[in-house]
């Protein structure tokens, strides 16, 4: 307990804790599950790994301006059997659509309910 | 000379009896009892278990019905209470006031259901998911038996479990591990498995219930059809909780399954630029 | 009469002692499953020896100008083929990672070899890491991946097990002494029982990004009766609260 209480109050201090990974099984509840947004664009990266794989997608938001997202994907076993998908399932340049919840905090990071692929089929699935 | 020939046969006889005696654990692993059912397999859990469900009572029948609601809902303890009138229900966790205010402290702010705040749950921080949460988390695990020992590989974080079945008791310097000792005995259609010799850095759900270093988990394993697995664990820690409770799970069995490789914190390892989320730094490897 | 009656309870005794040491000597100290008669039994718990063997080879390995610059950067003495690596650059140490195959056989944690019907599992006891070794035929997957531990079948060649293994992601030390490998590495391992305490193990290691011609390496193993696996973490005390 003296332990947790002295990490919390050293983040506040804004002093640096101990390294951590960051996108190591944390909490869906950040994702607002009442809304559903829709991102259309060109795959930058593709990580197939563990804990989350990652899709990092190049948008033009409404004023034309570039923007990344970043589409949370689950550990790559999952994908695997659960979609059938691999590590060369996407490459940078693939044109996606991607309907998903976003962070609820406006951060450009989204947990996908519906893909459209590169070859224009439509996937749901568990991602 | 009858009687002393014969008398001299028997300490020959307690002689070399006595000479070749076998080590207790060795006689142990020869003599132990057999398996009396099969679990073996690789099972999953279709979702991610917040918590536990309380067990529904022994002589309700499993019905394709219930292992659906069992098998594909999500037990959420920080929710109101599901409404009676059937249908599986999240166990109540009796919980001291020295757990309540740590299950409290690692909840988030909104009381969300998944309730976990990531600062301090270790299982974000690579540590390992600990026993009994590595059953609720939805990777596959293999049930392998062995004459002598049941074992358990968990895909996730590669988790190796022994469970003793040669007879043995609990070591008497048990330690305090991530995953304690654990002993098992097959019991008809159930293999009934004791652990202690726990830390007290893991959390037993993903939901943020603390244990501590006394927690003694009673688990039961049985199948309740063919393809599902029923895991019921009976919970026993004075410093957490104000008297013994059960909660249960239900895994699916995948026949077609190998367990494959899963490096828990590798995108930590391999330092590649991902996104940051709550102000957290990334680690990266040492720069040439 | 008396000289009968002493000659009688030692044939006795001889005849009980020579029946008893054969029961002791068959009897395994693991009641584990189905190494049959026609299968070598590697079977048991195992730890390498010396404690502190830093490389596979003792002589300089034929490194490509890439994997050389890599090793010279990671060890304490590049002059010294087979010295320690530099704890501050070692990933094993500094971040947790995995210690990799070929390198579990040289930490100093023992190892456990569990025959199965259609597999052989390695459970190290080191960083609680395991390996499947495929022994029903099946063959690499096509899309074998990018592993920490790679994909593994394995045969018998007479009494030695044949490891065959690809897929690796050439993230790891190849060892103890901060030497390289890449992901085109194919790893062969051959391991057999010498006599009851001791295993052999052979490593060919064929990694023509990394080494200009394959070469070998050696372990030795030693038998612990009576010892179990236990639990063990690689960064225990450092990452955990």
């Amino acid at each position: 307990m003296k332990k947790m209480l002295l990490i919390v109050l050293l983040a506040a201090a804004g002093m640096p804790m101990a390294p951590s990974p960051l996108f190591a099984h944390h909490n869906q509840a950040n994702f607002n599950r009442n809304v559903v947004t829709t991102v259309t664009g060109t795959v930058k990266e593709y990580h197939w790994m563990n804990p989350h794989s990652m899709l990092i997608l190049v948008t033009r938001d409404e004023k034309g301006e570039f923007t990344d997202w970043s589409i949370e994907l689950a550990p790559p076993n999952s994908l695997q059997r659960d979609n059938g998908w691999s590590r060369t399932t996407f490459k940078a340049g693939d044109q996606i659509t991607v309907d998903g919840n976003a962070y609820k905090d406006g951060r450009k990071i989204m947990r996908p309910l519906k893909f459209v692929m590169p070859d224009g089929t439509e996937v749901k699935g568990r991602f | 000379m009858r009687t002393s020939l014969f008398g001299a046969f028997l300490v020959a006889l307690t002689v070399s009896v006595i000479i070749h005696a076998q080590p207790a654990q060795k006689s142990a692993a020869a003599s132990a009892p057999a398996a009396t059912a099969d679990l073996s397999g690789v099972w999953m859990p279709n979702v991610n278990y917040t918590s536990y469900w309380e067990p529904p009572p022994e002589t309700e029948p499993w019905t394709k019905e219930k292992i659906g609601q069992y098998r594909e809902n999500v037990p959420r303890p920080r929710a109101a209470r599901q409404a009676t009138g059937g249908g599986p229900r999240p166990a109540v966790v009796p919980m001291t006031a020295w757990a309540e205010a740590i299950f409290k402290y690692n909840g988030t702010p909104d009381g969300a259901d998944e309730g976990r705040r990531n600062e301090v749950d270790s299982y974000s921080h690579c540590s390992p998911p600990g026993v009994p949460r590595n059953w609720a988390i939805r990777r596959p695990y293999e049930i392998i038996q062995e004459p002598h020992r049941v074992l358990i590989l968990f895909e996730g974080d590669h988790w190796v479990r022994q469970i003793w079945t040669d007879g043995r008791g609990h070591p008497p310097n048990v330690g305090r591990t991530w995953g304690g000792h654990s002993i098992g005995k097959w019991d008809g259609d159930t293999l009934v498995v004791d652990t202690v010799g726990f830390n007290d850095k893991s959390w037993i759900d993903i939901a943020g219930h603390p244990h501590s270093e006394a927690l003694h988990l009673t688990e039961r394993l049985r199948r309740v059809d063919p393809d599902h697995l029923l895991i019921t664990i009976t919970f026993e820690d004075p410093k957490a909780f104000t008297k013994p409770w059960t909660g249960s799970l239900l895994a699916a069995l995948h026949p077609d399954w190998v367990i494959g490789e899963v490096i828990p914190c590798e995108d930590a390892i391999l330092g590649h630029p991902i996104p940051k989320i709550s102000g957290m730094p990334i680690i990266l490897r040492p720069k040439r | 009469m008396r000289e009968w009656l002493i000659s009688s309870i030692l044939a006795v005794v001889a005849m009980l002692s020579v029946s008893g040491a054969g029961i002791a000597q068959t009897a395994k100290p693991s009641a584990t499953a189905p190494a049959t008669n026609s299968t070598p039994d590697l079977s048991g718990v195992w730890q390498g020896r010396p404690a502190n063997q830093w490389s596979f080879s003792k002589e300089a390995l034929p490194m490509k100008p890439e994997a050389e610059d890599s090793f010279k950067y990671n060890t304490v003495d590049w002059h010294n083929p087979i010295g320690p690596g530099r704890k501050e650059l070692d990933p094993f140490i500094v971040s947790c990672a995995p210690p990799g195959v070929p390198r579990l056989w040289l930490i100093d944690r023992p190892f456990e070899f569990i025959q199965r019907p259609n597999r052989i599992i390695i459970h190290y006891e080191a960083d609680h890491t395991f390996r499947q070794v495929w022994m029903d035929g099946r063959e690499h997957p096509e899309d074998v991946g990018q592993l920490w531990l790679g994909h593994s079948r394995g045969r018998w060649d007479g009494d030695t097990l044949v490891i065959d293994t690809i897929g690796f992601n050439g993230e790891p030390w190849l060892d103890n002494s901060g030497h390289v490998f890449s992901d085109a590495m194919h790893l062969i391992e051959r391991i057999r029982r010498v006599n009851r305490n001791t295993l052999n193990i052979e490593i060919t290691v064929d990694d023509p990004k990394a080494y200009s011609k394959t070469w070998t390496g050696e372990r030795i193993a030693v038998l612990q009766p009576g010892r179990v696996i236990r639990e063990n973490l690689a960064c225990d005390g450092v990452m955990n609260w």
